[in-house]
């Protein structure tokens, strides 16, 4: 469960977020909204990579910025811009980059490495430079650099913005499959449309807050 | 875009460890400032000279290489000649001639995470001085990494200028340049923060 | 040292190789390549000051040293240390650090006047006394004619100059520079 309590984020004298009062507890969930909405903040509040001026936010009751590392153990992150999440020249030294922080035996590192490799069709790329991957594929690395170190929740942020609509569809596939409760920041519409529950952002401040129909319905006559 | 120098090939040069090659070259540069001699000089750079063949390396590749460094040396020897003394310039020559077939030799047979691991090695007894291990080959790693990335940012910010009839303004290339990278900065840096990596 | 800061050091390594890929020009009379890679050298010390600055040209020449061809014309190598004009490239870090220290000082009244004397010393003067006696000391080429041999390059180097500080206060004014922020 992610609780956000009376969360305001202020960047210098604007404001980002404004008092913000939920409880997640739905497996899909999507936040769509405006450019400057505050989208990106909201999602980067979730495991800790910004920090609330006023309120708090807990994932399973853990404080995001007083339990940090814990709290980024059960969240994974996916970013919009996958050649920024890719930090090895290899795509096998990037993947254990990962693992890193949780000290595992050589043996139990190459068992998961092999398994996420599998799992999403990257196995014949495991020695291939990161740089000359597809943009799908390189999503799809980031994706397997976050779930590689089996979190209980995924975030993402824009995930599908750079890519063309085959990449699309396999990303968005992947990511369906999964089983992790995954909080989505979109401008798709189509995304929006697959969730269980969808909050509208508008200026800081949660707009709408319900099922995914009603939701995108209310976003439209917003931006009308 | 080849990243790396290393021609793979199946020979006892090859096969030498990455570490006793680098100490091989130091010694080298080393033993060579010890004598003025200009033939014990010489048969010192024929013995390196065999390590090429030796290493079954391409020519081409070889004098893709050298070239540069032997124009550079060939006007150093005339400039030489005409200003100090022909000796003087023979033995200089030769010693400079030696350290680049030497280290030539050393690229071209080596890989690149070879001679990373044995720097890794040397310094890791630095780590007490504040030098940490870790940091450090995650700074190699994310540089070799990022310079296909930031060619490409290159390209795209000089397509979008050509657009608008500005490629032939450094600056604004130069501009546009250093703020795309610094912000891919900070998504990196939240990139790695969000994977838990205790640094 | 932060993430950010090891971060910031690998992308400024990498832009100063990416430089390097653009054609280098030979000069005909001593056969110096003329690269826009002392740019990288002079954006490191402008826009992330001294430790960073200074760090990010020592990574670029030990891939470099360690066999990367990212020194214009594809060339790398441990060879490249061992010529005539190894000086330029051991001054690169040296320089970069200066650059990076007097804009660190001159931080508070920061301006293009500044930010071209800086350059100027450290990505001028500091490379050229570097190369200049290395070519002396060790390679014994008289004073005069290392002096002499380096004039060509001096035009191309001013050229830098202005566009590295233009873009350094550039950032300054938009309030994205890296000093900035930890200031």
């Amino acid at each position: 469960m992610i609780a956000f309590e009376t969360v305001s984020v202020t960047a210098g004298d604007r404001t980002v977020l404004a008092d913000i009062n939920l409880t997640l507890r739905e497996r899909r969930i999507a936040v769509i909204g405006a450019n400057g909405s505050g989208k990106s903040t909201f999602a980067r509040l979730i495991n800790g990579l910004r920090r609330p001026s006023t309120g708090a936010v807990t994932v399973d009751g853990l404080d995001t910025v007083k339990a940090a590392k814990e709290v980024r153990r059960q969240v994974g992150f996916l970013f919009q811009d996958p050649d920024n999440q890719i930090v090895m020249p290899l795509v096998e030294e990037d993947l254990r980059f990962s693992l890193k922080a949780l000290k595992l035996s050589p043996a139990d590192e190459d068992e998961r490495i092999e398994r996420i490799l599998d799992s999403y069709g990257l196995t014949h790329l495991r020695y291939q430079p990161s740089h000359s991957l597809s943009g799908g594929e390189k999503q799809l690395l980031a994706l397997a650099n976050s779930m590689l170190r089996e979190p209980r929740y995924l975030v993402l942020d824009e995930p599908t913005t750079l890519l063309d609509l085959k990449n699309r569809k396999r990303v968005m596939t992947a990511i369906e499959e999964l089983s992790q409760t995954v909080i989505c920041v979109t401008h798709d519409l189509e995304i929006a449309a697959t969730a269980d529950r969808v909050l509208v952002l508008a200026d800081g401040r949660i707009a709408f807050d319900g099922a995914a129909t009603d939701a995108i319905a209310a976003y439209r006559e917003m931006a009308e | 875009m080849k990243l790396s120098l290393y021609v793979r090939r199946d020979s006892p040069v090859h096969a030498l460890p990455a570490g006793w090659k680098l100490s091989l070259l130091l010694m080298t540069g080393l033993l060579i400032l010890f004598t003025d001699d200009a033939r014990l000089l010489g048969a010192g750079l024929a013995i390196m000279l065999i390590g090429f063949p030796l290493a079954r390396l391409p020519l081409s590749e070889i004098i893709h290489q050298a070239r540069p460094l032997l124009i550079v040396l060939a006007i150093f020897y005339a400039a030489h000649a005409m200003f100090t003394s022909i000796d003087t310039g023979t033995v200089l020559t030769l010693r400079f001639a030696i350290m680049i077939a030497c280290s030539l030799l050393l690229t071209l047979t080596t890989r690149v995470s070879d001679l990373m691991s044995v720097l890794e090695r040397t310094l890791r007894p630095l780590a007490p001085l504040g030098l940490n291990p870790e940091k450090t080959s995650l700074v190699f790693a994310m540089t070799i990494r990022f310079i296909p990335v930031l060619a490409e940012t290159w390209e795209t910010v000089r397509v979008a200028q050509q657009a608008r009839g500005m490629d032939r303004n450094p600056l604004a290339l130069l501009i546009p340049m250093t703020v795309l990278t610094l912000r891919r900065a900070e998504q990196i840096s939240d990139a790695i923060e969000a994977r838990g990596v205790d640094l | 040292m932060t993430t950010r800061d090891l971060v910031l050091i690998a992308l400024f390594a990498a832009i100063t190789a990416v430089l390097g890929l653009f054609p280098a020009l030979t000069l005909p009379i001593t056969g110096v390549p003329v690269t826009a890679q002392t740019l990288g050298v002079m954006l490191a010390g402008s826009i992330l000051g001294a430790r960073r600055g200074g760090l990010a040209l020592v990574v670029f020449l030990v891939l470099v040293a360690v066999g990367l061809p990212l020194l214009a014309g594809g060339r790398g190598g441990a060879a490249v240390f061992s010529g005539v004009t190894a000086g330029f490239l051991f001054s690169w870090p040296v320089a970069a650090f200066v650059i990076g220290w007097l804009t660190e000082k001159a931080w508070d009244r920061y301006a293009l006047i500044h930010a071209v004397s800086i350059n100027v010393f450290g990505g001028i003067l500091i490379v050229y006394a570097g190369g200049i006696a290395w070519m002396v000391a060790v390679a014994g080429i008289p004073l005069d004619k290392a002096l002499y041999g380096s004039l060509p390059f001096i035009p191309g180097d001013a050229l830098k100059v202005i566009a590295a500080a233009t873009a350094a206060v550039a950032l300054k004014r938009y309030q994205q520079h890296p000093l900035g922020r930890t200031a």
